[in-house]
């Protein structure tokens, strides 16, 4: 029997303790990646109680599917799929269409320009096709690589790319707007 | 120790970062969102020792917790369900190892070491009153005369203790209904998550054997752990114990703290 505590394996090894059986290893799975995961889930939703309910059944998911991982994928990669879709499933039912209401973009004065930035941003990314702003959020936002994107949202790469490119255009024509550029 | 980056580091090479519009470079630069929030973190903990303590016993159903729980008392209320498929509760006290249903419909006094119940589900333990000094064989007593080893019952509902709340969480939680409908107790599992470890743990800490004990998979302060409530002829303990916790590793994460 392997000695080393479960601080030392890797998320593969976690993965297969959990599965045959080990009672804390998938806690340590959930340690190690929850804030990650977290993340994921708030900027794909953009909305803190959603992100909080997705990403707990994700985590349910994952501890009850683990005997379906097959470990060609990293560990992560298998997560932040389960996180994705815990996130579009809840959307879809709460919002049946494609793509989410649009937002107005308000004129709104603050004295700091980074919230205003920010909240342009979120509300442009809003206004995004469901693809694009996954591909954005997982790509831009998050520093997954068009692989790791790819094999999380199950397409190819060559679609990441072309949504990425189409989504920063779209967006950077929002924004434009917004301040009034041409 | 610290978990995963959100964002792992880009190199300058990366063909990926090839962006004309400047939004990759605005995206990236917004800033972290900030660590999964502790509320959260209990929340999910919870739920993982719900779902293991449910996979303990062969599969059973697992039966979701409610998805947003604002407060720590809705916790014991919520998984009562699941608490009822994962672990049956029998009577408590003086019972040996013998099958749950069994014990439920036995009508009568049997070997010293049993203490027979016809009740269909037992009160809570917060609320057992514990027998006159000298009573023995009674249906719920915790006589030690009659037992060598007290009944060790475990539960799990997904409750997230603290070290703040530790008394008051436990009595308030085993004030809840417990569904007594389980069937056989689930396979060996290591350390203080099943009853001989738990047992073994307490003893080692001296807790005397012919004490009953309920015991609680859940979180104590984030982390995953048991909460054990021990009874004894006049009162009862509440003692919080790593789950690897057994004879040769005794470890309190607190307790004993008197909660009656």
């Amino acid at each position: 029997m392997d000695p080393r505590p479960l601080q030392e394996r890797d998320d593969r090894e976690l993965v297969r303790l959990h599965v045959d059986g080990d009672p804390d290893a998938f806690g340590e799975l959930f340690r190690r990646h929850r804030d990650r995961m977290w993340a994921v889930a708030l900027r794909t939703t953009g909305n803190r109680e959603l992100a909080s309910d997705c990403v707990q059944d994700a985590f349910i998911s994952a501890f009850r599917r683990a005997g379906s991982y097959r470990g060609e994928a990293a560990v992560t990669t298998w997560l932040h799929r389960i996180v994705v879709n815990a996130c579009l499933d809840r959307l879809r039912r709460d919002r049946p269409t494609s793509q989410l209401p649009e937002h107005q973009l308000a004129d709104r004065h603050d004295a700091h320009a980074s919230v205003d930035t920010r909240l342009d941003v979120r509300e442009a990314l809003d206004r995004l096709p469901e693809g694009q702003r996954l591909a954005l959020v997982l790509v831009d936002m998050h520093g997954l690589s068009v692989a790791e994107a790819a094999l999380v949202l199950e397409v190819a790469e060559g679609t990441v790319k072309s949504r990425c490119s189409r989504g920063r255009e779209a967006l950077a024509a929002m924004l434009r707007e917004r301040s009034g550029q041409p | 120790m610290v978990s995963t980056p959100p964002v792992p580091p880009r190199g300058p090479d990366d063909p990926d970062a090839e962006d004309p519009t400047g939004i990759r470079a605005l995206l990236s630069g917004l800033g972290d969102p900030g660590p999964m929030p502790a509320d959260l973190v209990d929340r999910i903990n919870a739920s993982i020792a719900a779902e293991q303590a449910a996979r303990q016993h062969h599969g059973a159903p697992v039966v979701p917790l409610h998805r947003r729980v604002p407060g720590w008392q809705k916790y014991g209320l919520v998984a009562a369900a699941v608490a009822g498929l994962a672990v049956g509760v029998p009577a408590l006290l003086g019972t040996g190892p013998q099958d749950v249903m069994a014990s439920l419909t036995r009508s009568s006094d049997q070997s010293a070491g049993a203490a027979s119940s016809a009740q269909a589900i037992q009160p809570p333990i917060a609320s057992f009153t514990p027998p006159a000094p000298g009573t023995q064989g009674t249906p719920g007593s915790g006589a030690r005369a009659t037992s060598a080893l007290g009944r060790v019952t475990m539960v799990a509902t997904g409750t997230g203790y603290t070290s703040s709340e530790l008394a008051e969480q436990a009595r308030t939680t085993m004030l809840g209904p417990f569904d007594g409908s389980s069937g056989a107790p689930g396979a060996p599992v290591k350390g203080a998550m099943g009853a001989g470890g738990l047992r073994e743990c307490l003893t080692a800490m001296g807790v005397p054997s012919w004490m009953p004990v309920v015991g609680d998979v859940a979180t104590f302060d984030g982390e995953r752990a048991v909460v054990a409530v021990v009874s004894s002829d006049t009162d009862q303990s509440v003692y919080a114990v790593p789950t690897w916790c057994d004879a040769t590793h005794a470890k309190a994460l607190a307790g004993p703290v008197r909660i009656r």
